[in-house]
């Protein structure tokens, strides 16, 4: 798939106080973002900073003036947001946003929170459109209600049908799905993925699943203290591990649908020539899926093991190590059709079991989390 | 007797109109400056609460006075003097009344969340946009409290009045002047009429703020959070 619409630079090196007990804070990014972006990072990373910026709202600051800017530029495509000598006011941006704590229009019912949108949008979005979205994100039973009636999760999905309706020039979503369950979670996010495509419309999500977000992102900023990390996911959706940041290496695989056993109550997944099997019944024959993978729940075996709980195996080879924390080593394995799977194993057990780069080893994995496309 | 019924009604609405309109940014700004002259300006407006009325007309009669810059100033411009005149009972009033406006708009405002505002910016809202379709209807108990208060009290006033308007009929003397001068000449039965008439409006007046006010607390949809 290609990156839809503009591309968005990012460079800002920001300095400021923030926080209840006034902690200096350097937000430092150089970046170029296209198409679907995830944002990572771990709480006070600078998610939200990194958001407001690139909205042109200013960032939490505990005292005045003091905010030191050292290089301020955000720029969408050709037009310049923000720079030296230049800054475009957030209403003029054309930007559609979630914001974490949702901030829906109470004196306004669902329906007007999303007309406030509709009708302050530059580019209207068409009435077809607009009903997908409405229907996308079960949103369509909710329009005469008030904001106060709403659960966390309907405002949340309210909130981000909000931010379609401008049919922005740039979305950001901050957190914008965490009040929701993962099944629906993930029905809207692969919706998303789809929609954001058609409408080529440059997107950066923030999300503590990290794994879900690989999922549907083509590329993932990773945060770190401030500073960020641009990661550009390969072609064949498998997200590249970093050793900037811990536990964002789960394997996306890409396989279809096989059949589904009545006798022992398990569905075949094939993935390049192996099938993998997976409790319960699932989707349809032939039908695409993503399986996700984390590291933590690959173990690594010499042979093929027998008489395991272990219901998957699959043979691979071991192409990279990244030495991690707490001597521990990140394997990035292929598998035969060229796909990767990432490993995390202990230095004892590399040593105990004699790995190398290009040895032949099989992946046992354990929990497996699928993905219908 | 309607002719001071009337100019008392009159009074209370020009007055009510100039302070919602003067009222509004002095609010907003009270309420969102972190300037340190703040207070000074807060004690200020909410200083005809606790100063005698008396008070505050001496000084304005002394302002009006033609000889002195200011009241020269607006017989020039308007060829008479603010004082017993009506513009000058309308600028007192509006001294006088200001902090019934400004303190429940400035609470209102405080209370307002930034990312309300924010978020309404994001969708593209310019600044007038924002007050007429945000920040009105988010506060609209809070300016209609305003308006009404400015409105009961500036129909109450007495001692400003007496001071700087005399009671000249049609011009200066509204009911609060002539149930002083009803009480004076033991026209006793004109004093109950004009007593009534300004507690039953008052209480109406009062009635209605209050049931606004209760109405944003127990919002059914709120109960139910």
């Amino acid at each position: 798939m290609t990156l839809g619409g503009d591309s968005l630079e990012v460079a800002i090196r920001l300095a400021f106080v923030r926080g209840e007990e006034g902690s200096r804070f350097c937000l430092q990014t150089d970046l170029a973002v296209q198409g679907i972006c995830g944002l990572s990072g771990s709480s006070g990373a600078g998610k939200t900073s990194l958001l407001r910026c690139i909205a042109g709202l200013p960032v939490p600051v505990t005292r005045r003036r003091s905010a030191e800017i050292e290089r301020f530029r955000v720029a969408l495509g050709e037009w310049v947001w923000q720079d030296a000598d230049t800054r475009v006011p957030t209403h003029l941006r054309q930007i559609g946003m979630v914001f974490q704590d949702s901030r829906l229009f109470e004196h306004l019912s669902v329906e007007a929170n999303l007309q406030f949108a509709l009708n302050r949008s530059r580019c209207k979005l068409r009435s077809e459109e607009f009903n997908e979205c409405l229907h996308a994100c079960s949103v369509d039973s909710l329009l005469d209600r008030s904001p106060q009636s709403l659960s966390g999760g309907e405002i949340q999905r309210v909130a981000l049908v909000r931010a379609l309706a401008a049919k922005p020039r740039l979305l950001l979503l901050d957190e914008p799905l965490s009040a929701l369950d993962q099944s629906s979670r993930r029905s809207i996010l692969t919706w998303l993925k789809e929609y954001l495509a058609t409408c080529a419309i440059p997107v950066i999500i923030s999300s503590h699943q990290t794994e879900e977000l690989a999922v549907v992102a083509q590329q993932m900023i990773y945060m770190q203290k401030g500073r960020a990390t641009l990661q550009k996911n390969s072609a064949k959706g498998t997200t590249e591990p970093t050793l900037v940041h811990e536990g964002a290496s789960s394997a996306s695989l890409h396989g279809h649908m096989s059949s589904f056993d009545k006798n022992t109550g398990l569905s075949a997944i094939v993935v390049g020539s192996h099938s993998l099997k997976m409790a319960g019944e699932m989707g349809s024959p032939g039908q695409p899926v993503q399986i996700t993978v984390s590291p933590a729940e690959v173990a690594i075996a010499r042979r093929p093991v027998e008489k395991s709980s272990i219901l998957n195996q699959l043979p691979v080879r071991l192409v990279q190590t990244f030495a991690r924390r707490n001597d521990l080593t990140l394997l990035k394995l292929e598998l035969d059709d060229g796909q990767l799977l990432f490993a995390e194993v202990t230095g004892y057990s590399m040593r105990q079991l004699g790995l190398q780069t290009g040895s032949r080893c099989y992946a046992l994995v354990g929990k497996i989390e699928l993905t219908l496309l | 007797m309607t002719t001071t019924i009337l100019l008392t009604l009159k009074l209370a609405a020009v007055t009510t109109v100039i302070l919602m309109i003067l009222g509004t940014p002095l609010a907003w700004w009270l309420a969102k400056t972190r300037l340190p002259g703040r207070s000074f300006i807060e004690a200020l407006v909410a200083l005809p609460l606790v100063l005698p009325p008396t008070v505050l007309g001496f000084y304005l009669l002394v302002l009006f006075d033609p000889t002195r810059p200011l009241g020269q100033f607006f017989v020039q411009v308007t060829g008479h003097s603010l004082a017993f005149h009506f513009s000058g009972l309308v600028v007192a009033s509006v001294i006088y009344s200001l902090p019934f406006v400004v303190q429940p708009l400035q609470s209102a405002f405080v209370r307002l969340p930034d990312g309300l505002l924010e978020t309404a910016r994001v969708f593209g809202a310019h600044t007038l946009d924002l007050w007429v379709n945000v920040i009105f209807p988010s506060c609209r108990r809070a300016f209609l409290a305003a308006a009404t208060l400015a409105f009961a009290h500036t129909l109450g006033e007495f001692g400003v009045v007496l001071m700087i308007g005399g009671a000249i009929p049609g011009e200066t003397l509204v009911l609060s002047i002539a149930l002083f001068d009803a009480v004076e000449t033991l026209d006793l039965e004109t004093a109950h009429r004009i007593s009534a008439i300004l507690l039953v409006f008052s209480l109406l007046l009062l009635t209605l703020v209050y049931r606004s006010s209760y109405g944003f607390k127990i919002r059914p949809s709120a109960v139910s959070e």
